[in-house]
């Protein structure tokens, strides 16, 4: 054991635990902004208790993004000290501009989300709700820019010492990649919150619990998957067409594919065998790889073994981790038109055994984007920055000894803390589940204590706020 | 005339180190402080003045790191690696420390893990962050480190518990004095006592280090004690002497704004201090400010980012303090 190894299975499992909760939170802050503006608009209180309940599970997700979140930062100095010093100049000012344009607005603005009820305007919280959802999606931009440079490098130049120095800052945000990996990466954290309201809402269906608030955030997500499914599709296909251009070995890895050929097939299972350096148990459809990463059947696809053993990314993880995304947003797809399907029948809120298929459809938005970064990421190995840095030269020296002590440390409190204490609150959250007529609230100031808070006085009462707020905290 | 940008930036992060220490400084001081507020309505009224804000506070830490990384990469990725330890202690604590406060809401019989796990996270990191300072203080030797050769457990030495310690007790007066502003009654009193014991430790502390820092090494010894320089020098020890006399009275006779106010001033005077320790380089003594700096254009690229959003993040910081202010006397939920 080096502590390279050990630094890049400590890096990788953080920031496979991190992006969990990011991508929950920007799906459901998204679906919060749609339903606090239909709630302002018919004045419904149905909406506002939605609003309410959701509220609770994006504070729950928010607050361990953020906890994890800044171990990833620091993470990029103490472990992978070569690679700030190398690219420091240029990933380091996306990341100082996604803090000073979205961390800050998501956390001015947070408070105020989460616990200014009463104590300002509706409009006006309204506004904060907005502003935590753009900055949530625009640091969700930059660290996307960030890791696009690192797959498609542009616009650098080598200085005399051997780091990177930029060449035309527009070039590097935008890089060739950044547009269409954002874009997949954004419809992801919604297709994720999307399956994950559906599920939850499918399950108090099923128990026949809070019904009228389930049955309007199902039907909404129904819609939601049958539009937002088909267009991750294209998106989708569109990132591997851009990929396969300025990162073919990757795709290479993706598709399976180690003999650089003419009309490469789309193999559907396959074990890729690193020894033998070809697939075992192979089941393909013919040329159709060709054709969808560049719209001609006999189109030349370049193979594994065009570059040299030490130039690979490991075939067999990159390769199922790819079908295991794809899978996934196909199952995805064929939930949401089954439930138009029914919809049409008026059976979709009824039938059983569609309750319980979104119910285990729920997870697999999540499963989707850890698979889908890994292949992207493992793809790009062994390079950190493509074709330009190797991962092996750019990690901190550091004592073995005091790596494997971060490792072990981060993974019994990462188990602890987001494995087990933040899936018992979520489950005791939905457990509880919203409230469906505002006076219980009251009574039950502990369990809905997020809602007591507000029932004093209603909001949209402007003058009764008005007078609150001059004098906010003493009641 | 061209400003040096290398210069401004490490004002800005000066500046974000300055409002992360103050504003975090509180949080962490409260959960510091919690043993000694057993009871459960007590902790309730202290964590809800600052659950709505933590989080913004946390984000300076942010900042600074992130800074750090953009316009000096060389220092970032000479000093990281080797307080990897005493890093990697702080981002764990601040887990524990972050979590508790959802956590807490949500718990019924388990509240009072959360309030350990309040407890020890914030303790653990204003720890680790006065280790990090001492080791920083103390300087990384004559040539600066390389993370392809790490230096091991240069951050373990007895300078860097004792700022370990200091730092723990200047969280908590800072919490006292957030406490006095924001609460009343029983509450407030206890914080206005446990504020002048504070104030006592953390003056003990900083004669201890101002002590101890001339005979860290030469170049310290230099720049504190050759008599040239003494004469002005010696006008920071006595501002800071007086700022803690002001604190501790304002304690006793217990003024609501003037304890925060002047805690500040004492944080920058040492702040100042640590400057005149280092200036101008800054991994110490071996890489300047400059050496460390990235491309021109990289620092004109982050300043301009800089100079449009700053204030208008300040504004929303400063908003988001107005929506909260005022006395708590309940609980917050959400
Ligand atoms: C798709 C989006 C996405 C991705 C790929 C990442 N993050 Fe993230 N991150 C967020 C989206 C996000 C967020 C939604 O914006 C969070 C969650 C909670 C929050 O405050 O912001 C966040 C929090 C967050 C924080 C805490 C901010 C705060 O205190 O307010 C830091 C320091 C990072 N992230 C850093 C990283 C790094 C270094 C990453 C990769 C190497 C990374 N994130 C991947
Ligand atoms: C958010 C989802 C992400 C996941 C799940 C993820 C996962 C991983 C994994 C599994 C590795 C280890 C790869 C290996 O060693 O084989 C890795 C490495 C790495 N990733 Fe990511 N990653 C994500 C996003 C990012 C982003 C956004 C960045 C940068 C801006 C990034 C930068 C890196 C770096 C620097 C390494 C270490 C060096 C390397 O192995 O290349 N990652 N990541
Ligand atoms: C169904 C068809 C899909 C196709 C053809 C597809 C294609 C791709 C490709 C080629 C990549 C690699 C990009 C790279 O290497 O940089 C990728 C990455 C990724 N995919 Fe998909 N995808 C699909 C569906 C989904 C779904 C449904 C989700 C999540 C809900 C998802 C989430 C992700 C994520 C998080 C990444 C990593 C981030 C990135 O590289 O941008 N994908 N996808």
């Amino acid at each position: 054991m080096d502590s390279t190894l050990l630094s890049r299975i400590q890096f990788g499992f953080t920031m496979t635990a991190h992006i969990i909760y990011p991508s929950i939170s920007i799906g459901v802050v998204t679906f919060l902004v749609i339903f606090e503006g239909l709630y302002l608009y018919t004045r419904d209180k149905i909406y506002l208790s939605i609003c309410k309940f959701w509220t609770k599970i994006f504070a729950l997700t928010f607050g361990m993004g953020v906890v994890s979140g800044i171990v990833m930062e620091f993470q990029f100095g103490t472990n992978w000290g070569g690679f700030s010093e190398k690219v420091g100049s240029i990933l380091g000012a996306l990341f100082t501009y996604e803090v000073l344009t979205a961390f800050f607005i998501e956390s001015g603005f947070l408070g105020i989300m989460l616990f200014g009820w009463r104590r300002v305007h509706p409009y006006l919280h309204y506004l904060s709700t907005c502003m935590v959802a753009f900055g949530t999606t625009l640091s969700a931009f930059w660290v996307l820019s960030a890791n696009s440079w690192m797959q498609t490098p542009h616009a650098y130049r080598w200085d005399g010492a051997g780091n990177l120095v930029a060449d035309g800052w527009w070039d590097i945000i935008f890089n060739p990649s950044t547009i269409a990996r954002f874009t997949h990466m954004l419809l992801s954290c919604y297709i994720t919150a999307t399956f994950l309201i559906l599920g939850i809402s499918c399950y108090y269906l099923f128990f026949n619990k809070h019904t009228k608030t389930a049955k309007i955030c199902a039907n909404f997500c129904i819609i939601a998957g049958c539009v937002l499914m088909p267009t991750q599709l294209m998106m989708g296909h569109h990132v591997g067409v851009v990929i396969h251009e300025y990162q073919p070995i990757k795709i290479a890895a993706m598709e399976g594919i180690w003999e650089t050929q003419r009309g490469a097939p789309t193999i559907l299972f396959a074990i890729p065998n690193q020894k033998t350096e070809s697939n075992d148990y192979v089941l393909e459809i013919p040329k159709l790889a060709s054709y969808l990463n560049t719209g001609d059947w006999n189109a030349k696809m370049v193979g594994m073994k065009s570059v040299p053993k030490e130039d690979r990314p490991n075939a067999f993880i990159v390769f199922w981790t790819f079908r295991l995304m794809v899978g996934a947003g196909l199952g995805m797809l064929f939930v949401a038109y089954l439930g138009l399907v029914l919809k049409l029948m008026n059976r979709h809120l009824t039938s059983k055994i569609y309750q319980v298929l979104c119910m285990l459809a729920s997870p697999l938005g999540l499963l989707a984007i850890e698979t889908g970064w890994m292949s992207a990421e493992i793809g790009r190995q062994p390079w950190a920055v493509y074709g330009l840095l190797r991962t092996s030269d750019v990690a901190s020296q550091v004592s073995v000894s005091q790596v494997m002590t971060s490792l072990i440390c981060l993974i019994i409190v990462y188990g602890l803390i987001f494995g087990y204490f933040f899936t018992k609150y979520l489950l005791k959250v939905i457990h509880k589940g919203p409230d469906r007529d505002m006076d219980i609230v009251e009574h039950d100031a502990l369990a809905f204590n997020y809602m007591s808070t507000f029932k004093e006085d209603d909001p949209l009462d402007t003058n009764k706020g008005k007078s609150n707020k001059r004098k906010p905290n003493v009641d | 005339m061209a400003i040096d940008l290398a210069l401004a930036w490490i004002g800005i992060i000066g500046f974000a180190v300055i409002m992360y220490v103050i504003l975090d400084g509180f949080d962490l001081g409260i959960g510091i402080l919690f043993p000694f507020f057993p009871t459960k309505h007590h902790r309730s009224l202290m964590l809800s003045t600052v659950i709505p804000v933590w989080d913004g506070n946390q984000t300076w830490l942010v900042f600074g790191g992130a800074c750090m990384y953009g316009a000096f990469p060389k220092a970032f990725a000479s000093t990281m690696p080797v307080i990897y330890f005493p890093m990697i202690m702080m981002l764990i604590a601040l887990v524990f420390r972050g979590v508790a406060f959802e956590f807490r809401m949500k718990a019924t019989r388990s509240m009072y893990l959360w309030d350990i796990s309040f407890c020890l996270g914030s303790s653990l990191a204003a720890f680790s962050q006065g280790v990090i300072l001492g080791t920083y203080v103390q300087g990384f030797g004559p040539v600066a480190p390389s993370y392809a050769s790490v230096p091991h457990y240069q951050w373990l030495t007895a300078f860097s518990f004792m700022t370990g310690l200091g730092t723990m007790c200047g969280y908590v007066l800072l919490a006292c004095c957030w406490l006095v502003i924001k609460t009343t009654g029983p509450l407030q009193k206890k914080a206005f006592l446990y504020g002048k014991y504070a104030c006592i430790a953390v003056a003990a502390f900083m004669l201890a280090f101002s002590i101890w820092t001339p005979f860290l090494g030469e170049v310290h010894f230099d720049r504190w004690l050759r008599l040239e320089k003494i004469i002005y020098l010696a006008v920071l020890p006595l501002v800071t002497g007086i700022l803690f006399c002001v604190n501790y009275a304002s304690l006793h006779y217990r003024k609501e704004f003037l304890p925060m106010l002047s805690a500040i001033g004492i944080f920058l005077c040492g702040a100042v201090g640590i400057v005149i320790s280092i200036y101008p380089y800054i991994v110490p003594h071996s890489m300047t400010i400059h050496q460390a700096a990235s491309p021109q254009h990289a620092l004109q690229f982050m300043f301009v980012g800089a100079c449009i959003s700053m204030p208008v993040l300040l504004f929303f910081t400063a908003n988001s303090y107005y929506v909260f202010r005022g006395k708590v006397t309940k609980p917050v939920h959400y």
